[in-house]
């Protein structure tokens, strides 16, 4: 049972999503130095425009997944503008950036829960559901696992292969020479927040349609996706790939064995957790982890 | 090309740079030696702008640099090489390569390549397993694909043998020669007179000499004072 057809899809829906938050929450990382904890809030936030879209407007979700990601991606760049990039040029440190991004956090979900209520939500699409391997499989789940593909292939060629996003690596690398080399910086850091916030956007349609919305929505998947950052190797963009698959097999296989057992699958969530004490003591460096460089 | 006037500066309270004024021509290669410590990398890194002056004036091209950031020094074509962390360990070669030319419209990699033949066998390496030659080569073949009309060098044959002090010196006397006035912050005072022109003694944030580097050189007073015998400034 524990390793049906079934929970092959699951796992890799749920991995799907949690690659698109791991690999924002990974650039910003990377590039600030920081671990930006309002990137649950940009999973949620995206989620909810794409409701209006939807939803409230009555058009297609394919056009609110599009208007999430625009939108999403601008809130990052606003919120660096009016809060991270003063932070910045003040000299501040990381610790005081990620108490920063909590807060904004905060705000921001208590702006969705006041605008929408605490109560359960759902976006309004057809949705066909096909038989695979013994299993099933939706529509929309199709759609997840196409387009979260092509997002990291997309991603590997604009880091690899494209000058904004060497730009973004050398950034990562060495921000002062970065600078000595003409790279405007600061224009690049509009990008991270942009790419970041949007796939973070595109993230919280993807568990939404797939789930539920509740303000709730991209909290409850932080502690998941900090697990696979930390289990990936902390600012490793292939290790979080691969992480994030491995987290959505453990979650489905560990709920199955739940279940197997009659005990409560409530306790999913608990699952991340102990994925990400364990990496802790045994490799604290991740799967892909170096040792930072100074 | 560049003109320093009584430039002052420093971290916080601790003022390093004292009073100094030096200047260079187009084509020159001046350098400036002195016991560690002693205020010549901050010198570079003020006139870089990664550290602001608390008085003083900067003239390059003819134009008032002063408190300029570093970002627009190097698109006026000011080239600078700090002494550690010069290149990007992740980034390889290549990369590092275009990342100097990032803000040429159509950079000339096969000329750089030319010029550090070396380089070019390990383009496709991360830099971050280069040796501690090759990084410098590196880190000079990424600032001056911004064709810069001056280089700043920190110490480059720092940590280096002295097999490879010597190359990298000819290096720097032909990017003199050829491409870009040089301002040489070094310790090895002799390698370092023999390529330049002209030189200055920094000691304990003061410039104390100045003149023509073979001057330095067989200036027996200076050498025993200043750059033959550890002094008071070394810890």
């Amino acid at each position: 049972m524990p390793f049906s057809s079934q929970i092959i899809i699951n796992s890799m829906v749920t991995g799907s999503i949690y690659v698109l938050i791991a690999i924002g929450l990974t650039m910003i990382y990377k590039v600030l130095k920081f671990a930006n904890f309002m990137h649950a809030e940009l999973v949620t936030f995206g989620a909810y425009m794409a409701y209006i879209i939807n939803v409230s407007l009555g058009m297609d979700l394919v056009y609110g997944l599009i208007i999430a990601f625009l939108l999403t991606g601008i809130l990052g760049i606003i919120t660096d503008r009016l809060v991270f990039k003063k932070l910045r040029s003040k000299g501040s440190d990381v610790i005081s950036m990620m108490i920063a991004s909590i807060g904004i956090g905060l705000l921001v979900r208590q702006i969705i829960q006041e605008s929408w209520g605490p109560q359960l939500r759902w976006y309004e699409f057809q949705d066909t559901t096909y038989d695979f391997l013994g299993g099933s499989i939706t529509g929309l789940q199709i759609f997840i696992l196409i387009s979260s593909t092509l997002l990291i292939f997309l991603l590997h060629f604009l880091f690899m292969k494209t000058r904004t996003g060497k730009a973004m690596r050398a950034i990562s690398d060495n921000p002062q020479l970065a600078m000595a080399c003409g790279i405007d910086t600061e224009n690049i850091l509009l990008w991270v927040w942009f790419i970041g916030g949007g796939l973070a956007g595109i993230a919280g349609v993807f568990r939404g349609a797939d789930t539920r919305l509740v303000p709730l929505l991209g909290w409850e998947i932080l502690l998941p996706a900090f697990a696979v950052v930390i289990l990936g190797g902390i600012g490793s963009f292939y290790g979080a790939i691969i992480a994030a698959y491995v987290l959505g097999f453990s979650e489905n296989i560990g709920v199955a064995v739940l279940s197997e057992l009659s005990i409560s699958t409530g306790y999913r969530p608990a699952i991340a957790f102990i994925i990400l004490i364990l990496v802790l003591i045994l490799r604290p460096s991740g799967i892909m982890g170096t040792k930072e460089e100074t | 090309m560049l003109t320093v006037e009584s430039l002052s500066s420093g971290y916080g309270q601790m003022n390093v740079v004292n009073d100094i004024s030096i200047n260079i021509s187009q084509g020159e290669i001046v350098v400036i030696i002195g016991p560690n410590g002693c205020g010549k990398s901050t010198l570079l890194k003020t006139i870089f702008g990664l550290i602001k002056p608390y008085s003083g004036k900067m003239i390059f091209k003819g134009e008032d640099i002063t408190g300029s950031r570093p970002f627009d020094l190097v698109g006026k074509g000011m080239g600078f090489v700090p002494q550690i962390d010069n290149v990007f360990p992740n980034l390889s070669v290549m990369e590092n390569i275009e990342m100097g030319g990032y803000l040429e419209k159509k950079p000339d990699f096969s000329e750089i390549f030319d010029f550090f033949p070396i380089l070019h066998d390990k383009k496709k390496e991360k830099a971050r397993s280069l040796s501690g030659g090759e990084r410098q080569m590196l880190a000079m073949a990424r600032a001056l694909m911004t064709r810069p009309g001056l280089i700043l060098l920190d110490e480059p044959s720092a940590g280096l043998a002295p097999k490879m002090v010597g190359m990298l010196m000819e290096k720097i006397k032909e990017i003199g020669k050829t491409r870009s006035s040089v301002i040489l912050v070094e310790q090895n005072v002799k390698s370092a007179l023999s390529i330049a022109d002209r030189g200055y003694i920094m000691v304990m944030g003061r410039k104390v000499f100045e003149g023509k580097a073979d001057e330095i050189l067989d200036h027996k007073e200076i050498g025993r004072l200043y750059l033959g015998k550890k002094d008071a400034c070394e810890p």
